[in-house]
């Protein structure tokens, strides 16, 4: 079977519209939690979000372009270029037809179908935009994403909800994987973040009101984020012949399904998707050095992960680093795994671990080392990064760094 | 009992196998069997009857343990927000 390593990352985050930017505040601990200014949020009970800051969708398209294009396609594309234009891969005609593009996204052009519904149910206009449907289908990035860049391989949407950034990596994996593709474009993206979406997850009653502090004892739930994070995946053979920059290699992917509440997360669900990555990838337990926590911050959760982590990973679990990132970039739904595949992926690369900020108190039911606070440098030989949605559905993708020049793999 | 408290309860015991008869103002939630989701939708309920707001999160726990935790919070909510509504 092919190893497949990753050669391209772009990012829109509520941490930094590109990946180097991204990078630096995750490093350094800073948060993009703050007031929602989309709308008006007077009528919420939860006014806080992690939104992506200083994004003008029309100064990244033309006009007719932008006029077709729903928030969640614009973070597709936008990372989807800077992915390419980082891998150094150039897409010919012949590429083309061998590259796939597979994004995940759990809730699609949330923003068009919001505003226009609200046009028709609420301020009884007679008709509404020609491009409501175009821009709010689920495939919509995806096929901006082909048009954009060219490519005329594979191409689909994935939706499991908040695991749907890591299912299409896991799929995109396969591809390349079985020889279907030589590349793939994949990764997710998510804009969630308005007022009808919003009273929605109020009504759960899960949001936390103030900021997002994941395993900490004073937790009060999760805080919503958007954007979307693309990668270029191919072949190890093809990225060395080319000499391009590898990140890490996307050693496995491991799937599983709960089959039991369609909100509440189970352990044996999650042990047996971190499982199945590590049987996958060829990775034993003391192998792993990070693990990006799906960490969302409710109760729940970060119990149940915990829990999971020490059935699948045993006495290893002690010692590894565990850090939820989403405190700082929040989370994106759909996108929460690739943006989360991308921290893993410059974890590796760089050798540090970004922290878990916000966090105060240990909770005596969150007992691993969830690097509080502060960035820790430390060799990373392999990592995984965790994603269980809504629904019980669970994806696990498992990261190993790459030696530099190396015909094999472990470092 | 108020016509509001009896009403409260009628609506608890809605989302429970257990029958209205033996439900009591000490009746722990777990022992009449409402789990943690079908009490959102619980106090979605209460909030649509009532036309109130009830502020709760679940990662809160501790604030709801039985009947009366809700009769005594919900009918004060009520006063409060919408005076006297009986």
């Amino acid at each position: 079977m092919r190893q497949v390593v990753i050669t391209g990352i772009g990012v829109v985050t509520s941490v930094g519209n590109t990946k180097d930017e991204f990078w630096h505040c995750l490093v350094e601990g800073e948060s993009g939690v703050g007031n929602i200014e989309q709308f008006d949020t007077e009528k919420l009970n939860i006014k806080v979000g992690a939104e992506v800051k200083n994004f003008h969708g029309s100064d990244h398209f033309s006009k007719s372009q932008y006029s077709l294009l729903d928030r969640f396609s614009q973070f597709a594309v936008v990372a989807a270029r800077e992915a390419v234009s980082d891998s150094g891969v150039t897409i010919s005609d012949e590429i083309s037809l061998k590259t796939a593009v597979i994004i995940g996204t759990g809730a699609g052009g949330q923003n068009t179908q919001d505003d226009n519904y609200r046009k028709i149910y609420s301020e009884g206009t007679r008709r509404l935009h020609p491009f409501t449907i175009p821009r709010l289908m689920i495939n919509s990035a995806v096929s901006h994403v082909t048009m954009d860049l060219g490519i005329r391989g594979p191409a689909y949407a994935i939706a499991s909800a908040c695991a749907s950034g890591s299912h299409a990596i896991g799929q995109a994996l396969n591809l390349i994987r079985s020889g279907v593709t030589e590349i793939a474009l994949t990764g997710g993206t998510e804009a969630c973040i308005t007022f009808g979406t919003m009273k929605g997850w109020e009504a759960l009653r899960v949001m936390a009101p103030d900021t997002c502090n994941p395993f900490s004892a004073d937790r009060r739930g999760m805080v919503l984020g958007e954007g979307a994070a693309m990668f270029v995946l191919e072949s190890l053979e093809n990225a060395q012949a080319r000499g391009a920059k590898i990140y890490a290699e996307l050693a496995g992917v491991g799937m599983s399904a709960d089959a039991s509440n369609i909100v509440e997360p189970s352990v044996d669900g999650a042990a047996r998707a971190i499982n199945e990555a590590l049987r996958e990838a060829g990775l034993e337990p003391e192998d792993i050095d990070y693990v990006n926590a799906h960490g969302t911050a409710t109760k729940l959760n970060d119990i149940t992960e915990t829990m999971a982590l020490h059935k699948s990973l045993g006495e290893s679990a002690k010692k590894v680093s565990v850090s939820s990132t989403k405190s700082m970039h929040g989370h994106a739904l759909g996108a929460a795994g690739a943006i989360e595949c991308a921290v893993t992926a410059l974890a590796v690369f760089y050798g540090i671990v970004p922290p878990t900020i916000n966090f105060t108190e240990p909770d005596k039911e969150c007992d691993l080392d969830y690097t509080p606070n502060t960035a820790r440098k430390t060799k990373i030989r392999a990592a995984i990064s965790n994603s269980f949605a809504f629904g019980g559905l669970n994806a696990v993708l498992a990261l190993r760094k790459v030696k530099k020049g190396s015909k094999n793999n472990i470092n | 009992m108020s016509d509001t408290q009896e009403k409260i309860i009628e609506i608890i015991a809605s989302f429970s196998p257990v029958d209205r008869e033996k439900i009591t103002l000490e009746t722990n939630l777990t022992d009449i069997e409402i789990e943690s989701l079908e009490f959102v939708e619980l106090v979605f309920q209460l909030e649509e009857e009532f036309d109130v707001s009830i502020p709760y999160n679940a990662n809160e726990v501790g604030k709801f343990k039985n009947v009366e935790d809700i009769v005594f919070q919900v009918s004060s909510i009520i006063e409060e927000q919408n005076g006297f509504k009986e």
